[in-house]
């Protein structure tokens, strides 16, 4: 029963991703001519011809599309149409650096983000509470590039404390990973606030306390539990933005990621490799939902039975 | 046992404080069943939940509740903790939503074993399946892995019983039990509830708003109006003859069991919001007897005969039951 719950959102999954290379194929491969954007613009009507022979793009467009599946499955994403360079290869040293800097500041804002919502719920229109919803609201309105560049006017520039450009250290990855966090950390605070608000008020954990369990154990055992599966909803989400989110930080902070080098290849028209960052973002998105369903099995055994039955 | 003086409980909303409860009066011995009843709003559970002390934090309670010697409004936080579960439990209306969905009914039932008593995981699940097997569900060993959304309302007041039983506490106080449950289940509910009163031996005071229920489960009823107790005494007598205008009224608003015919007589108007009180008796407004008398404040509850005792001016003497 519960194989199949994780079975079903799998196979959603793969799906998904198989819609998503297809689109994004077609849309860039009809809306794209290589040629036209990679050849200057004395090129000759033979010019354009050798060019698109030689990436193979004068075939029909299925054609070009079989063959990018059957390399696609074996890892081989193309070439860049730049310096000929192996698109895994190149995105393969890039994508490490999103990742770490991704990951570290989404732990940064869980680690921050949910304790503070916790605390202002359980301190509900406190000094406190109001306190750090202000600060949430301030933190998750506030456009993030320029958050970073007013930590690098002042921790850079004015305090010389901190690098502001690339990703050699732990410090270089202390502004970019801050900028990121504090968004974020805002709205996880404020929705585990409004969860463990609404999870508090009901009967069961009345039910914890006429047990005679402590106020500490009703709020982090009973009530924690069953807040935990919207709180999953919004990190999941937010992991998979992410990837994609951190495309003006990594500018801002010359971070050598996924992002910036998106930013690069479409200035240059690079189209495979264009490509296939456009398909990572959409995969990481997947991935990231699909993480959200396994969690939610684990966390709630109504969904887990009901949603597997079918 | 427990003895409970000028109990009153004022909420807080808005800014302002609302009192529920206006200094209730409660005496219950041990093994002892009592019956409150009263319409909806009127402080039944408020009182069972202050006297354990769950109110929510925007409640204060003052008075007196003594239980076995002290004074329970008083107790420190962590001691209280070792007394709810163990020694005073509570059931609720709605045992579903009373129940945490995302933890198993075996270990709902064993954290309350594990909260007041010192012992192995093995020894609560074998108490857990003792218990749920006393409370009558069948197959206890497979429903310990059971969330309580698989299981029905009935089965799962079942399950808050053996909760709350699981500690052999000396008091158990019983919020509408069936209230939410289908009639026929309602039935095996309180059966169960006489049962283990019997065999067990523990007081229990039962919330209800039917009639019908205090006559075949207690001994002596306490009948609450808009936060006072209006009138109190053994179950046959207060049916028969019962002294308060508002016990009288909801007597009369009951079929008849005896045959007779007649219109089911309703009580006029409804119970007044907390914060709407009438001045004098809370009850005047729809009391067919109200004299001027009446507007001079709330009756006390007052001696009518033994243990019989009535908050009325003019306490009436209606006969029930076949005489009338």
């Amino acid at each position: 029963m519960h194989l199949k719950y994780f079975l079903m959102k799998t196979l959603r999954a793969l799906l998904t991703s198989l819609l998503l290379v297809v689109f994004v194929f077609f849309v860039l491969g009809i809306t794209w001519d290589p040629a036209q954007s990679m050849l200057p613009d004395d090129a000759t009507e033979e010019d354009m011809v050798e060019f698109r022979a030689m990436w193979g793009l004068d075939k029909p467009l299925i054609e070009q599309f079989w063959v990018y599946c059957k390399n696609f499955v074996h890892g081989d994403f193309g070439q860049s149409y730049k310096d000929g360079r192996d698109v895994f290869e190149i995105i393969s040293q890039r994508l490490p650096k999103t990742v770490w800097l991704m990951g570290m500041s989404i732990i940064f804002s869980i680690i921050f983000g949910l304790p503070l919502g916790i605390y202002a719920a359980l301190h509900r229109n406190s000094f406190g509470d109001r306190f750090v919803m202000g600060a949430a609201v301030f933190g998750f309105s506030m456009p993030n590039f320029f958050l970073g560049i007013m930590f690098i006017l002042l921790f850079s520039m004015k305090l010389h404390w901190l690098p502001s450009a690339g990703s050699d250290t732990w410090l270089h990855l202390l502004m970019p990973m801050i900028t990121i966090g504090l968004s974020r950390m805002g709205s996880y605070a404020r929705y585990t606030r409004s969860a463990m608000l609404n999870v508090l008020s009901k009967q069961y954990c009345i039910t914890a306390k006429a047990k005679g369990a402590s106020r500490k154990r009703m709020v982090y055992l009973h009530a924690l539990p069953n807040a935990a599966i919207p709180i999953v909803t919004v990190i999941g989400t937010s992991i998979g933005h992410m990837v994609g989110g951190g495309v003006v930080i990594e500018n801002v902070f010359a971070w050598p990621g996924i992002g910036r080098l998106l930013v690069t290849s479409v200035a240059v028209r690079d189209l495979p490799v264009v490509q296939a960052i456009v398909i990572i973002l959409g995969l990481s998105m997947v991935l990231a939902n699909l993480l959200v369903d396994f969690t939610y099995g684990l966390l709630d055994p109504r969904i887990r039975v009901t949603a597997g039955d079918k | 046992m427990l003895h409970v003086r000028n109990l009153k409980v004022d909420f807080e909303v808005d800014g302002r404080k609302i009192r529920i409860l206006h200094g209730v009066d409660l005496d219950l011995e041990e093994g002892e069943t009592l019956g409150l009843v009263g319409e909806s709003g009127c402080g039944k559970s408020v009182t069972c939940s202050s006297i354990l002390r769950i109110l929510a934090d925007n409640a204060t309670v003052t008075g007196e509740v003594m239980y076995e010697g002290t004074d329970l409004l008083k107790l420190p936080a962590s001691k209280m903790e070792t007394i709810r579960g163990k020694d005073i439990t509570m059931i609720f209306q709605d045992p579903v939503v009373y129940m945490n969905p995302v933890k198993t009914i075996g270990n709902q039932i064993t954290e309350v074993i594990h909260l007041h008593e010192k012992c192995t995981q093995e020894e609560a699940d074998r108490k857990a399946v003792a218990l749920l097997k006393q409370v009558g569900i069948p197959h206890p060993e497979s429903r310990l892995k059971y969330y309580p959304h698989q299981l029905s309302g009935g089965l799962c007041q079942r399950v808050m019983i053996a909760m709350a039983l699981a500690c052999k506490p000396k008091l158990l106080m019983a919020d509408e039990p069936t209230t939410a449950l289908d009639v026929t289940v309602q039935a095996q509910i309180l059966d169960l509830l006489r049962n283990l009163n019997k065999e067990l031996g523990m007081a229990t005071i039962l919330v209800t708003h039917d009639l019908g229920v205090i006559a075949e489960n207690v001994k002596r009823v306490m009948v609450m109006y808009a936060g006072v107790v209006v009138e109190e005494g053994p179950v046959d007598i207060i049916f028969k003859k019962p002294s308060h205008p508002y016990t009288e009224g909801l007597l009369n608003s009951l079929p008849k069991m005896d045959g007779q015919e007649g219109d089911l007589v309703p009580i006029e108007g409804s119970v007044p919001a907390p914060d709407k009180r009438p001045a004098g008796c809370c009850f005047g407004p729809r009391c067919k007897y109200k004299t001027a008398e009446c507007e001079k404040g709330q009756p006390k509850l007052t001696v009518i005969n033994g243990i019989h005792r009535c908050a009325c001016f003019h306490p009436v003497n209606g006969t029930f039951g076949g005489e009338a």
